[in-house]
């Protein structure tokens, strides 16, 4: 059964060399990502809401804002000085999860039911409502693949989603890999988990999803990974 | 009148209750730090303790300081783009009072914050943002009057301008300052010199206070010139049990505790008593 390290490596994936990259509160599994591309050879610059410039390792707490996490860096560079740099499009990843998602790639963190009266009052979306679109491009990730999480309609948009223009959108899940086709507007599905099929995907989500063929099957974690992601994060904060 | 005898007896150095003074009923309130790092603690916790009414808060990405305050009674708006507790959940004081409408809860942007303390900070009345057009916090936030849509006069493409934010009050921790209210702030910053700037009035509490010459000997290190700070509170361990950068780590044991006892429904003063061996350490 493929688990949070199978869905951190697919995130890990989708980055690049040369990206500059920033990651924002309470995302261990996007720090994790930033580390085990940075372990697979990629040149990344690494800037996070902690203000730890170009750590050289990392020690996951309860917080991925936590200075501490970030062990050797080579100064700090502020979040406004993140956001200005996306505001000037160069900013070229940015990770989000989201209570919801739906299949224009819109996002909520911010209420599950009626905004006034809430069924559940979600943390509200920090920079969602402006680098889910200002990021070159967004790499989600969802510790869920559920009807709970993958909905038609979201209930709120916190952000909306990409454009024609951008920005590029991928979602990793427990069970998948989506990537936005900014032509039609949608998500599509490109990518399975071993041990998960087209129908388990599908009737396991609340739309059903353009496909594209051949789907893509993904690589799971070897050992040597999970050893370098439990070293990182040895109290499995990624899987809270 | 007591608070301005004080300052001019002793500088700006106050005790923390002459800096409870300095706040009013009603006062907007911007609360320095993030998440649990660097949370003005102490100040935080002798708030709740007050019989301060009707105050507002606002933080960009806030933690455990502001969901303190949401729940302690003293607090009836809040304004932040995320409250969260990272991986422990979501703010437990923040989602049960807004659940239940004990607090006003106004769901900002962090490039919302940003923009709208900058705007505050440089004196102008408001500023352009990034904020995407088609978020449904838009309309929320235009209707209560603190965004607005406008035209760029020189290109033609619409945008959102955030109105400027001057908070009555900024509360702050850091790490050195004299009784002139020069300030030492290490590491990461956040918002807080926009902060600094923006309001009206600035408590800034530190670990450590240093002689009048110490920053003629060490001049590289002023962050906070004293002229933009009104009282200095000597507050060792002051944003225990979040972190002070350099000096300690946030005690996560006792953010759980906070976390559970908040989530168990327990009231403020049930709370409080998970902080009573703060300066034991």
């Amino acid at each position: 059964m493929p688990g949070m390290d199978d869905v951190i490596k697919c995130m890990a994936q989708q980055l690049r060399d040369g990206d500059i990259v920033y990651t924002g509160l309470a995302s261990a599994p996007a720090v994790l990502a930033v580390m085990l591309a940075r372990y697979w050879g990629r040149e990344i610059t690494f800037l996070n809401v902690a203000e730890i410039y170009e750590p050289v390792d990392v020690s996951i707490t309860p917080s991925s804002g936590d200075p501490n996490v970030f062990i050797g860096g080579r100064g700090i560079v502020t979040s406004l000085d993140v956001f200005d740099l996306a505001r000037r499009g160069l900013l070229d990843v940015m990770f989000f999860s989201a209570a919801q998602v739906d299949r224009r790639g819109n996002m909520n963190l911010s209420v599950i039911g009626n905004y006034e009266k809430p069924r559940v009052r979600l943390p509200g979306g920090a920079a969602a409502a402006y680098l889910y679109r200002r990021a070159r491009r967004v790499i989600m990730w969802l510790k869920e693949h559920s009807s709970r999480t993958l909905v038609e309609r979201v209930d709120f948009i916190t952000a909306p989603g990409p454009t024609v223009n951008g920005p590029k959108l991928s979602i990793c899940t427990p069970k998948a890999l989506f990537e936005f086709d900014n032509s039609i507007g949608e998500l599509v599905l490109v990518g399975l988990l071993p041990g998960s099929t087209i129908d388990d995907v599908i009737n396991n989500m609340g739309f059903r999803p353009r496909i594209r063929e051949p789907v893509t099957i993904l690589e799971l974690v070897t050992e040597d990974e999970v050893r370098l992601l439990n070293k990182w994060d040895p109290n499995n904060v990624r899987s809270r | 009148m007591d608070n301005i005898s004080a300052l001019m007896r002793r500088g700006k150095l106050l005790g923390i209750s002459e800096a409870l003074d300095l706040i009013n009923d009603g006062d907007e309130i911007a609360i320095g730090g993030m998440s649990f790092h660097r949370n003005p603690m102490a100040m935080a916790l002798a708030i709740a303790k007050s019989n301060k009414r009707d105050l507002a808060l606002i933080d960009r990405e806030p933690g455990l300081a502001f969901d303190l305050l949401t729940i302690s009674g003293r607090v009836k708006r809040i304004r932040a783009a995320m409250v969260t507790f990272e991986h422990f959940g979501i703010a437990p004081g923040f989602r049960r009072m807004v659940e239940n409408g004990e607090v006003e809860f106004i769901e900002d942007v962090c490039e919302g914050v940003m923009s709208g303390l900058r705007a505050g900070a440089y004196g102008l009345p408001f500023m352009p943002s990034g904020i995407t057009l088609e978020s449904d916090l838009v309309k929320l936030n235009v209707k209560r009057g603190l965004w607005s849509i406008i035209k760029d006069p020189f290109g033609g493409e619409e945008l959102v301008v955030v109105k400027a934010i001057r908070p009555d009050v900024a509360i702050i921790h850091a790490h050195r300052a004299d009784e002139k209210g020069n300030v030492e702030l290490l590491g990461p910053k956040y918002e807080d010199l926009l902060k600094v700037q923006a309001s009206r009035k600035v408590i800034v509490t530190v670990e450590e206070l240093v002689p009048e010459d110490y920053f003629r000997e060490n001049s590289e290190r002023l962050t906070i010139p004293g002229f933009l700070v009104t009282a200095v509170v000597h507050a060792p361990r002051g944003a225990w049990p979040t972190s002070m950068y350099g000096r300690y780590g946030a005690d996560y044991g006792i953010i759980k505790r906070y976390f559970d006892s908040v989530k168990a429904g327990l009231g403020i003063n049930d709370v409080l008593k998970v902080f009573e061996n703060a300066w034991d350490g």
